[in-house]
């Protein structure tokens, strides 16, 4: 008993100088703890793969082949943990595809509804902007560009 | 709790077992985390079967549940570091944690190893804080203002009001000087146990 009430007060002691030093680890976002697991070279589904595995090994022994049932805690956990099988995983890969084209689209939606949207320069609204670069009029041509350039001279004079 | 919670429960265990190791690791001479036969996701899985298979009697909040099986494993790991062989081992004896038997020597009682004042007077694990802040100014301060509460274990706004500067900086520094004394604890590890 004093042995016990001796290892729970190392323990709360060496509790409060982590917190101390580094923080509480529950008031970490997920990102924050999958950055610091990754300082300490370890990779989140890794680790779950690698405790399930455990849980998973502990479960069969302990329990199955023994014809037992397994613990509804230990269940949940091993549950909760699981890693994804073949199929969920290429349902993943089809569901970030399906996501990424439906952006792609959205995407290029936005963009060409911006562009209709955007009037176009003052110049490129008079016919004479399409001839510019023409070296050669024909007759239809002069037609066109004389009934414009009197339509502007009239509305000039009034 | 539901399946995410349980995810992050796992998380938050390895981190703390990361944490204590990667201090314990520091601390002395050598290194013992590679030397005691268990990774931090050894001790998280074994404190989740403890859980899980109705060792350890808890009712209460999922929060309430998280803050005590991190308690459960961090006196787990003090009670592997406390045995005889994990010292022996530092010296380049390789046993495995199951196998270690209890040290009940002065030398090796918790409260000189894991008391934050006798851990921040300890020059190998003062070393590996000069180390993981070496070219971080902030980081260097936030030592020094631990340090300079010699009799009281200062809360983040102690240590705010100290530095002027606001409280939520503290917890950034926090968590910077986690992640960085985690990868400086393994990175040595590792290169020891490869030796």
């Amino acid at each position: 008993m004093k042995k016990k009430n001796e290892e729970n007060r190392h323990g709360e002691s060496f509790e409060e100088s982590l917190e101390t030093l580094f923080g509480r680890e529950a008031e970490l976002t997920d990102e924050e703890l999958d950055e610091e697991l990754g300082a300490c070279g370890i990779d989140s589904a890794e680790l779950q793969a690698n405790v399930h595995k455990q849980l998973f090994d502990y479960a069969n022994h302990h329990y199955r082949t023994l014809d037992r049932d397994v613990p509804e805690n230990l269940e949940k956990t091993l549950r909760a943990l699981r890693p994804p099988s073949a199929t969920e995983k290429a349902k993943a890969v089809v569901r970030t595809a399906e996501n990424l084209v439906g952006s792609f689209l959205d995407t290029a939606k936005t963009m060409s509804a911006e562009l209709l949207s955007t009037p176009l320069p003052t110049q490129t609204r008079h016919p004479q902007f399409a001839f510019r670069n023409k070296k050669e009029l024909s007759a239809a041509d002069k037609d066109l560009l004389q009934s414009e350039q009197e339509d502007v001279d009239s509305s000039d004079e009034s | 709790m539901n399946e995410t919670e349980y995810r992050r429960l796992l998380k938050i265990l390895t981190v703390r077992a990361c944490r204590a190791l990667s201090v314990a690791a520091s601390k002395g001479a050598t290194w013992v985390l590679a030397e005691s036969g268990k990774s931090p996701a050894d001790y998280a899985a074994e404190t989740l079967i403890r859980w899980g298979t109705n060792q350890l009697q808890f009712s209460g909040t999922p929060e309430a549940l998280v803050a005590y099986l991190t308690k459960v494993m961090t006196n787990a790991i003090i009670s592997t570091l406390r045995k005889r062989e994990v010292k022996t081992s530092r010296n380049g004896k390789t046993m495995l944690a199951d196998e270690l038997t209890e040290d009940s020597s002065s030398q090796s009682k918790p409260e000189t190893l894991f008391d934050l004042r006798s851990l921040m007077r300890d020059d190998a694990f003062r070393e590996a804080l000069r180390q993981c802040s070496a070219d971080d100014d902030a980081l260097q301060v936030y030592v020094l203002a631990i340090e300079m509460f010699e009799d009281t274990i200062p809360a983040a706004r102690d240590i705010a009001s100290l530095l002027g500067v606001p409280e939520t900086e503290i917890y950034k520094r926090r968590r910077k000087l986690a992640r960085r004394l985690g990868k400086h604890g393994f990175t040595a590890s590792r290169r020891r146990s490869k030796v």
